[in-house]
């Protein structure tokens, strides 16, 4: 007889102790490994998300309270437009474009509209490079936006991904999709705005946002139309992340202050509380594997030990040395803990992949890396839960257990 | 027979000079038609840039809204510091409501900046300093640039990236990495080569701020990109592949993809 085959003795013949042992590590692993894949890809979502919005810093006017990041420029405030180019000459480190806004709710056919105008980044970028003294240094850790003439980037298509734009004329539009649907536009055709011709450059791709329904024109003519003045809604920036969360919002609301200065982060504040929410819960979970299915585990062992005396005596009269003794049920413990770990792992993916959507309104896969975390959680855990038992064993006299035969 | 084909080739050419010579003169006249047009439609101080530029200097000019007292406070320094530099300056001042100036404050794009602005603008026509509101010797002194600084300057305000090649002597030759990388067809329109010389003096201050040893037996290539970005520095056995990798580890930001535009 070896180990192998001790072991394999042992499971089978008392199959209710290892079940009940298994079953704690594998409702202890499946809740760790539930909870972490909710919460990753529940950040993954979030990092997605602020890539999409391009802008990371939002300058209001001061009394602006703002409640959802697509729609912070529909408000009746506003600030002067001088402080984009004042941003833009600054040379502040980290400002990595600058978008300025102007709603104006409009009617086209009986139909309400909002007409938003926004700055081109020709007209902004240029500034940027005016500043002899602030060229041509080493930005390290977060390096600025390489603004080089270039078709794709500069396509007016990019207003939806960039949240800005290279160019754009001023009697020309661009179509919100749900907005072109509607009224069958399509670039090309021309369009009348607040008694002025437009001709519609191009349509946006379907964002799923309140965009959807705007027509974006340049600035300028908007602030003509509406007899507006010089004046923005809203400055929408992109900031180098490491400035944003270094003092970049400080240095703003020192140069602008007649403006409220607020991160996305404040927007994505709930989700990012959800998240820790998640990971703080996946970390109690982990210990309480560690205190149930430890505990568990060791009791099971412990009593093991004591029902197993006559083997073990008759083990070691054979010649199993202590060392063997201890091995056999480490290995065990390897074995349950293995098997506990990749159940655990199973059961915790299929559980995330309906918890995700119903919960934190994700899609949620497996993450293969998880089962090596649940696996090497689980195998610790039982043996460290293990080693007591198995050295109480090792210990064991022959002699005593034959004479309580 | 020789001579009189010799002759009778004479009325031949002088009809072909004739019609050369009255196509040389066409175009010069209608050249130089087009030149007088041009510069007729000049404004007062668009002709006084153009002149200050062939003349090789530096035009200051204050756009202004309100004659308030920072607009003053501004002119006041600029004649100032700049009245006893007119052999390599010239400074205007331009009310941004001045609709004989209107073509000078859309190319600039200074309608809606704060004001006063003044731009510093070399005799190549980069602008080598933006001062709003105030301005002081310190400040108008360090709109004076090398004219490697200022082709640089001009560069990557024309959107474009810089390959700067400091040599270590007159004679060096551009380093084939930068060859190679200027002959991609994706980047060779959007990319400039500015070679110095590492000993001339005049440049020595620039090199000083890209932190660049003029004491050096080997090429340094300073890779710029715009709107001023430090893409990386080289010695001069960089290779293609390497300003690529830099260029697009440079062009990745925080959530927006910078630098898509040479996929190859």
């Amino acid at each position: 007889m070896n180990m192998r085959s001790i072991i394999g003795k042992e499971l089978r013949e008392r199959p209710t102790a290892m079940i009940a042992s298994l079953l704690a590590i594998v409702l202890s692993v499946t809740a760790l490994v539930a909870i972490r894949n909710v919460t990753i890809f529940s950040e993954k979502e979030v990092a997605g998300k602020l890539d999409k919005l391009g802008a990371n810093v939002l300058i209001l006017p001061k009394g602006v309270t703002l409640q959802d990041y697509y729609s912070a420029d529909m408000h009746a405030e506003t600030i002067p437009e001088e402080h984009v180019a004042e941003l833009a000459l600054s040379g502040l480190t980290g400002v990595e474009a600058i978008s300025p806004k102007l709603c104006v709710p409009t009617t086209v056919d009986g139909r309400k509209v909002i007409l938003t105008g926004i700055l081109p980044q020709a007209e902004i970028q240029k500034m940027a490079s005016w500043q002899g003294g602030m060229l041509f240094k080493k930005h390290d850790g977060c390096k600025a936006k390489i603004n080089v003439a270039d078709e794709k980037s500069d396509a007016p298509e990019a207003l939806a991904e960039r949240r800005s734009l290279q160019d754009l004329g001023e009697s020309e539009v661009i179509l919100g999709a749900d907005y072109a649907a509607a009224n069958g536009l399509k670039p090309g055709d021309s369009l009348e705005l607040l008694g002025e011709k437009f001709a519609v450059l191009t349509t946006l791709p379907a964002t799923g946002t309140v965009d959807d329904g705007r027509v974006f024109a340049h600035l300028h003519t908007v602030q003509r139309l509406s007899q507006s003045g010089e004046v923005v809604n809203i400055i929408e920036v992109v900031g180098c992340c490491e400035d944003v969360a270094n003092g970049l919002v400080g240095k703003l609301e020192t140069m602008l202050p007649g403006t409220k200065v607020v991160t996305i982060a404040n927007v994505v504040q709930t989700q990012i509380s959800i998240n820790r929410m998640m990971t703080n819960l996946s970390y109690l979970f982990l210990a309480i594997l560690v205190a149930v299915g430890g505990a568990s585990m060791a009791s099971a062992s412990f009593a093991n030990v004591i029902e197993r005396r006559r083997e073990i005596g008759t083990l070691m009269a054979l010649g199993a040395t202590p060392r063997f003794v201890t091995q056999l049920f480490l290995a065990k413990a390897v074995l349950l803990g293995l098997a506990g770990g990749l159940a655990g792992y199973v059961v915790g993916s299929v559980l995330a992949m309906f918890l995700g959507p119903a919960f934190a309104d994700v899609s949620v896969l497996p993450i293969p890396s998880l089962a090596l975390l649940a696996a090497g959680t689980a195998i610790l855990v039982t043996l460290i839960a293990s080693y007591f038992p198995a050295r109480q064993a090792a210990n064991l006299d022959p002699c005593i257990c034959f004479k309580e035969v | 027979m020789v001579m009189l084909s010799k002759t009778g080739s004479f009325p031949r050419k002088g009809w072909a000079l004739l019609i050369v010579g009255a196509i040389v003169v066409t175009g010069t006249t209608v050249g130089t038609a087009q030149e007088v047009q041009r510069v007729a439609s000049l404004s007062k101080v668009e002709t006084s840039r153009a002149a200050a530029s062939k003349q090789n200097k530096y035009t200051f000019i204050m756009f202004w809204k309100d004659q308030d007292d920072a607009t003053k406070a501004m002119w006041n320094n600029l004649q100032q510091n700049l009245a006893g530099k007119t052999d390599t300056t010239t400074f205007v001042a331009v009310n941004t409501n001045d609709p004989a100036e209107e073509n000078l404050v859309k190319e600039y794009g200074v309608s809606r900046a704060p004001m006063p602005l003044t731009l510093a603008i070399a005799p190549n026509g980069a602008i080598t300093g933006s001062f709003v509101k105030q301005i002081n010797a310190d400040y108008i002194q360090q709109s004076f640039v090398s004219p490697a600084k200022s082709r640089c300057m001009l560069t990557l305000q024309s959107r474009k990236m810089v390959l700067l090649c400091v040599n270590p002597g007159a004679k060096s030759g551009m380093p084939q990495g930068v060859q190679n990388f200027k002959a991609i067809p994706c980047y060779k329109d959007v990319v400039e080569v500015v070679s110095v010389s590492a000993g001339e003096s005049e440049e020595s201050a620039f090199l000083q701020e890209l932190e660049v040893t003029q004491q050096n037996d080997q090429t340094t290539v300073v890779f710029m990109a715009p709107p001023g970005v430090m893409v990386g520095k080289f010695n001069g056995n960089v290779t293609q592949e390497q300003l690529i990798a830099e260029l697009k580890k440079a062009g990745k930001s925080c959530g927006v993809d910078g630098c898509k535009h040479c996929k190859e």
